[in-house]
């Protein structure tokens, strides 16, 4: 006769476990850190960003190069955003409250206009500084079309009944290392839970 | 009982390997950015309020208005509503004293991976369940305002239902989270 049925269960069992296990074990060898955020298989050297901001009560030219030794977050938004981007620099914001002063030192922000028609430097500078401490950036056509092309950042405008319009656009954040490379990218509705968010910045800071 | 066995393992992996695919999937659903699907319609006159026994039972979870930057032209108001009865409700409209503009909106990924807002008729609240519209998720846009309502003031928003009735709640205006 056959074997009883729960040895022939238990058998399934345990054929079940070593499958999810050798699941689990190859993600763990593909991705040693096990990451929050959404990693690029093979880091990607980021493009630069040059435009202009609102410093020091003034218009001026303002370039971020990847690579310069921060630890950086780059969010492409907009600011008749009444709902992803603030909450977008917010929480990007209550992430870098968490750090200790050394980490901070070592870490930015930098928020690129999909609007640049519409946001002049002052106005995007009004706005980054009202939900965190980032470095607002005015980059006008063709080059933001450029800029956006290399980090897969997709923008089309919308209009709004009533008047006006949106921007429909790609909403991640990308994590870039200090040596300049693409690490990884949260989509806005990870960014909440700060503590794994900051979790991914100390790992990619401390390896890079 | 050699091929129930063989069932079972088959089973089992089947299982395993629908895990792995589910996890593959969260992966790159998180690679997706935001959208702002519904825009702006212009609000609604005010009505005499009514609220059925159902919408009275309605509990607010949390509510906000996230505050902007003066001159900002749009802002969001945020609620999270739970459903105690065993009546499902829709919302189906949103207008306050305070804007112009008030409207219900999703934010989805459109084919592009743009996160896109779309204005929508309605949005539900299940019996015995939850509606949450929250950052990222949806919002209630509300423009063209009078005077720009600042952090630690109230704002009265109304909501309306499908069954007729309508209910204001007095949201605190704070800046986001």
């Amino acid at each position: 006769m056959g074997r009883p049925w729960y040895v022939s269960a238990l058998v399934a069992v345990l054929a079940a476990l070593l499958l999810l296990g050798g699941v689990w074990a190859y993600t763990r060898i593909r991705s040693p850190f096990p990451y929050y955020g959404t990693v690029y298989d093979a880091p990607q050297q980021a493009a630069g960003v040059s435009g202009l901001s609102f410093t020091g009560g003034h218009v001026t030219p303002y370039a971020f190069t990847p690579g310069e030794g921060k630890t950086t977050a780059v969010f492409f938004g907009f600011t008749h955003c009444p709902d992803v981007c603030p909450a977008t620099l917010a929480y990007l914001e209550r992430a870098r409250q968490a750090m200790t002063p050394a980490e901070r030192a070592k870490f930015q922000v930098v928020f690129v206009s999909l609007d640049p028609d519409r946001d002049t430097p002052q106005r995007l500078n009004d706005y980054a500084k009202y939900f965190g401490d980032a470095q607002s950036v005015q980059v006008k056509e063709p080059t933001l079309a450029t800029l956006a092309r290399s980090y897969a950042v997709s923008y089309v405008k919308a209009p709004l009944p009533g008047g006006g319009y949106q921007i429909n656009h790609t909403s991640a954040t990308f994590l870039i290392d200090a040596v300049g490379k693409k690490r990884l990218l949260w989509d806005v509705t990870q960014l909440g839970e700060t503590a794994r968010v900051l979790r991914d910045i100390r790992q990619v800071m401390g390896e890079s | 009982m050699k091929s129930s066995l063989l069932t079972l393992i088959l089973c089992a992996a089947g299982l395993a390997t629908g895990l792995a695919a589910a996890q593959t999937e969260a992966q790159s659903a998180a690679q997706a950015g935001h959208s702002m699907p519904g825009m702006g319609m212009p609000a609604q006159p005010a009505r005499p309020m009514t609220a059925s026994p159902a919408v009275k039972a309605l509990k607010l979870v949390q509510g906000w208005v996230s505050a902007a930057p003066p001159g900002a032209e749009e802002l969001s108001a945020y609620v999270v509503l739970s459903n105690p009865g065993r009546v499902a409700l829709t919302l189906t409209g949103v207008s306050t004293p305070t804007a112009g503009s008030a409207m219900l909106m999703t934010t989805a990924r459109d084919a592009a991976g743009r996160e896109s807002m779309q204005m929508t008729a309605a949005m539900k609240i299940p019996a015995g369940g939850t509606l949450k519209v929250l950052p990222g998720q949806a919002h209630l846009m509300l423009r063209k305002f009078g005077r720009q309502p600042q952090p630690g003031e109230n704002v009265a928003v109304t909501l309306r239902f499908s069954d007729g009735s309508a209910r204001t709640f007095s949201l605190p205006v704070r800046k986001l989270p």
